[in-house]
């Protein structure tokens, strides 16, 4: 015990001496140890965001690109009108892409790069000349050809944004500007390409300056530390953050380039905010503030973007003009300073007027009917996730123009018809739905008289009575059987008592309360009788009009009352133009639809809608009915058209009107377009209109407004025509210069023979 | 042949057209000076030789499916894997007489046909309804595109086509014999 003790007294100093030695370098090593384990920590944290790094990119969703082609009827002026809504202006040169120049007889515009499905347009000089109202010649002046058609690029008309409202246009940095560049090193980070991530002189003036000031004003942070802090940290200014900083910002440039560094900067930065949706990138504030690609820029504007990196809500060229034209100047000094620029660029750059769009191209909601339209039909095939955060690029059928002028004429007929009936101003409400007849490309979509409002949708969600929308479809039935019912035949209009299941009758009356006797079926429909198209319905069945409207595209869960016979049947507008499209397009169902192509953020095509036709309804039936949709527009309830649009007829249309006047519907097409227009109260109260005293004009109105075709009716083969035939219509004896009928089954004259 | 493996073929063969394609194509906007060399409307193939010089995306590979894109020979592999798609009468009809007088409409059936040469009916597809949006009542188009249906087999549709195409050709028989015949063709393998 005593010798263990001095052995030990005698060692205890010594070995205390290097023990404390041994323990502090064991400290060392554990601490050198720890320290390493954390860089490695950070440098793999680096590597893995970074490397992996992927932006959440909002869906962007865009028009129908206008197709230019020779011998088009359009003119100069209208061409123009396109140009500047797809984002062109108008130059002394036409060097920069978006930009337009206007002759006499031609324009020649700098057509942008762009990326189609079936591949990338790159930029070119191109130059349209027009003669007599048409498009005479197209010139590539970069390629020194002709060309037979040319496709202006679509307008971007709204987005699917990600959960966290992040907007980024992602722009490679091959496609960067030099300019910005240069500018975001004068201001940001002079010694930038020369540095390894920290700038120590840099920090050492910012902290002579903290010092002075006694608070942590000023960062000195070069661009790969500001990248990291964005990146990788929180916002708070401690020591350990900056710690983390400056070596995450070493790692970083031990293992990427400069100019990856730099790309992801130039995505990353925040530059604004708009509501709840936040501006990050360079490529998205270019849009947000100029309405205008990063790589259309003008110096001054690449100065202005790049002073807002400071402080963007501070330096906001909205809010702050003032301010942010003096940062804007401060860049441009630094970049004369720097050698960036030459004295009279400089001098240009500096005299420029902000220059800012007059509020950003993407408002949202620009169109929110038609795309909440898209959305549905994309959430067949997509996750809301991939929508949101993907990047898709969407190409839509949506006409803007059609749109634009379609929601023109619903607020002014709307508050027109409110004050010719003395109604409360505001109560009336609209929805209406245009296509192309062949392919069911939706043109137009409203679902709201204030078309801006993204609420409730009544293209879509308002399920309403049809009224006779429905009697088409009756009239439909009946001549599906030639060898009974030519247009020509007798259908009587008198009193009628339905039996109903209840064992109550139901007696239908006519609008004018007239019976009208035995009457062609011709004269049935395009006067809207109620008492002969019970009659016919009944004669048909019940069960044989359900499956034709069936056919047609709409109503799965019709139930069988006789009432349906004069539109008890409640369907959304969206349902009625599937309907009414069938019959305009000779039987031929297309689905009403919206997409064509759908992009990923790269470019690549990932989906295609392509056309889907079905033969839905007998054609000879359905070139029948169309007939006499049309002779309800020229001697019918539709007459009223002829008056506002005298110069389309002739066009097929249709009337409904509902119970006490709560729904005022008109269906309608020319050559090739079919629209629905339905008017009506959201409390379902009287709107004291008809659907030739509301509806009707809304739609006459906006067809007024667009391009529109007469309509050609081609029979298909296997209808025949009888010519000049005289028919007792509407009590006079009316001659009508051809009747169509099935080949086959010319009809004896039923009811003509009372004529003659 | 029953559907099954028809379908396992047509992958097949679009696999192996995919597997040696190196075809490129210009877009039709850019492609106008050889479609007026040629000086026919609508031919059958264009020539892929004198399309790589025009404009300046040759050299890139565009389309939806650039993968699947074939030259010559895998066309006509491709092409007879289906059965029933007989591309014999189109050129029978396009002598009948001019598709269409409107240029546009021709350049963009001259890229369908381009297309379909290329192995590419996706694409040839995406031209003709182009073409379609123009002149929506040529029944020459929707006999085309039915035929292209066919050769993709998709019998149902191709039916549905030819019978539109039929409804717009009251004045025109030849065309309603050959969307017959097309429709009788489909109606073997449906």
């Amino acid at each position: 015990m005593v010798k263990r003790k001095t052995r030990k007294s005698g060692g205890k100093p010594k070995k205390s001496r290097s023990g404390k030695l041994f323990r502090y370098a064991h400290m060392v090593i554990i601490l050198f140890c720890v320290l390493a384990a954390y860089v490695l920590w950070l440098d793999y944290r680096v590597q893995s965001e970074f490397a992996g790094k992927r932006w959440s990119l909002p869906a962007r969703v865009f028009s129908n690109p206008a197709e230019i082609y020779t011998g088009q009827a359009l003119t100069a002026e209208k061409f123009e009108k396109l140009l500047v809504r797809s984002g062109y202006r108008k130059a002394a040169s036409t060097a920069r892409p978006g930009s337009y120049r206007r002759a006499a007889s031609s324009i020649e515009f700098m057509r942008r790069e762009f990326q189609y499905w079936d591949g990338p347009r790159d930029r070119r000089l191109i130059q349209v000349h027009f003669q007599d109202r048409n498009v005479h010649n197209i010139r590539d002046l970069t390629g020194q050809q002709d060309l037979p058609l040319v496709r202006i690029e679509p307008e971007l008309i709204g987005r699917i944004y990600p959960d966290n409202f992040q907007d980024r246009i992602l722009v490679a940095y091959d496609d960067v500007p030099t300019a910005l560049v240069q500018a975001l090193l004068a201001v940001e980070d002079r010694n930038y390409f020369s540095h390894n991530g920290i700038d120590p002189r840099g920090m050492l003036r910012a902290l002579y300056h903290n010092i002075l000031s006694r608070e942590l004003e000023q960062g000195g942070s070069t661009i790969t530390q500001q990248l990291v802090k964005n990146f990788f940290l929180s916002s708070e200014r401690t020591l350990t953050r900056k710690a983390n900083e400056i070596v995450m910002s070493l790692l970083l440039e031990r293992r990427y380039g400069k100019e990856e560094i730099l790309g992801a900067y130039i995505n990353e930065v925040y530059l604004g905010q708009q509501g709840q949706r936040s501006v990050h990138g360079f490529g998205t504030a270019a849009e947000f503030y100029f309405a205008r690609p990063l790589n259309e820029l003008r110096p001054d504007q690449i100065a202005l973007l790049a002073g807002m990196v400071k402080g963007a809500s501070w330096y906001n060229p909205r809010r702050h003009p003032e301010r942010a034209t003096q940062r804007r100047n401060l860049v441009l000094d630094l970049m004369l300073e720097q050698d960036y620029l030459d004295e009279h660029t400089w001098r240009q750059a500096r005299g420029q007027s902000l220059d800012l769009s007059a509020r950003p191209r993407w408002v949202s909601g620009k169109y929110p009917a038609f795309l909440q339209f898209v959305k549905s039909q994309l959430l067949r095939d997509y996750a809301i996730g991939d929508l949101r955060n993907e990047g898709l690029r969407i190409f839509t059928t949506l006409d803007t123009e059609r749109q634009d002028s379609t929601e023109r004429v619903l607020r002014q007929q709307l508050r027109q018809l409110e004050r010719a009936g003395s109604l409360d101003t505001g109560t009336l409400q609209a929805a209406s739905i245009f296509v192309q007849t062949s392919t069911g490309a939706v043109l137009s979509l409203a679902g709201d008289r204030n078309t801006e409002y993204a609420g409730f949708n009544r293209a879509m969600q308002a399920r309403r009575p049809i009224g006779s929308l429905v009697k088409p479809f009756v009239y439909y039935t009946a001549l599906t059987e030639p060898q009974r019912y030519a247009l020509v035949s007798a259908i009587n209009d008198d009193d009628i008592a339905v039996k109903l299941d209840d064992g109550s009758s139901w007696r239908p009356e006519n609008y004018d309360g007239v019976n009208h006797g035995p009457v062609s079926l011709l004269e049935a429909l395009a006067r809207s009788y109620n008492r002969a198209t019970v009659r016919l319905g009944q004669e048909v069945g019940l069960e044989r009009v359900i499956a034709s409207i069936r056919k047609a595209g709409a109503g799965n869960d019709i139930e069988p009352f006789p009432s349906l016979l004069l539109g008890s049947l409640e369907l959304t507008p969206l349902q009625v133009s599937q309907l009414y499209q069938t019959l305009a397009n000779g039987g031929f169902l297309v689905p009403v639809n919206a997409i064509r192509e759908v992009l990923d953020s790269g470019g690549r095509a990932i989906k295609r809608y392509g056309l889907e036709v079905r033969r839905a309804l007998q054609p000879e039936a359905a070139y029948l009915t169309a007939f006499m949709m049309v002779q309800t527009v020229n001697h019918g309830t539709g007459r009223g058209l002829s008056r506002i649009i005298p110069e389309y007829l002739p066009l097929a249309g249709k009337t409904g009107t509902t119970n006490d006047m709560r729904d005022s519907w008109f269906a309608g097409f020319g050559d090739d377009i079919t629209g629905v227009v339905w008017l009506g109260r959201d409390d379902n109260l009287p709107t004291r209109l008809t659907g030739a005293s509301g509806a009707l004009r809304v739609w006459g109105n906006i067809v007024k407004r667009q391009e529109f075709s007469s309509i050609d009716l081609l029979p298909p083969p296997g209808v025949g025509s009888m010519a000049d035939v005289d028919l007792p219509f509407a009590g006079v004896c009316v001659r009508f210069p051809n009747i169509p009928y099935v080949l086959g089954f010319r009809p004896r004259d039923s009811v003509t023979g009372r004529c003659r | 042949m029953n559907k099954v493996s028809t379908r396992v073929l047509l992958i097949t063969a679009l696999l192996v057209c995919g597997a040696c394609s190196n075809v490129r194509q210009a877009p039709v906007e850019e492609r106008l000076e050889t479609d007026r060399a040629a000086e026919s409307p609508a031919r059958p193939a264009a020539d892929p030789a004198a399309t790589e010089e025009a404009g300046p995306q040759a050299g890139e590979q565009v389309g939806p499916q650039a993968g699947n894109q074939a030259g010559d020979q895998d066309f006509e592999q491709w092409v007879e894997l289906p059965g029933p798609s007989e591309p014999a009468d189109t050129p029978a009809l396009v002598e009948a007489g001019p598709v269409s007088g409107n240029p546009a409409v021709i350049a963009l059936l001259d890229d369908t046909e381009f297309n379909i040469s290329q192995g590419n009916p996706e694409a040839a597809a995406g031209s003709l309804e182009r073409a379609l949006r123009l002149e929506p009542k040529n029944p020459w188009l929707w006999h085309r595109l039915a035929e292209l249906k066919l050769g993709q087999g998709q019998w149902r549709q191709a039916i549905a086509l030819a019978q539109k195409s039929n409804s717009l050709s009251a004045d025109r028989p030849e065309l309603r014999r050959a969307n017959a015949d097309l429709i009788e063709r489909a109606e073997k393998y449906e």
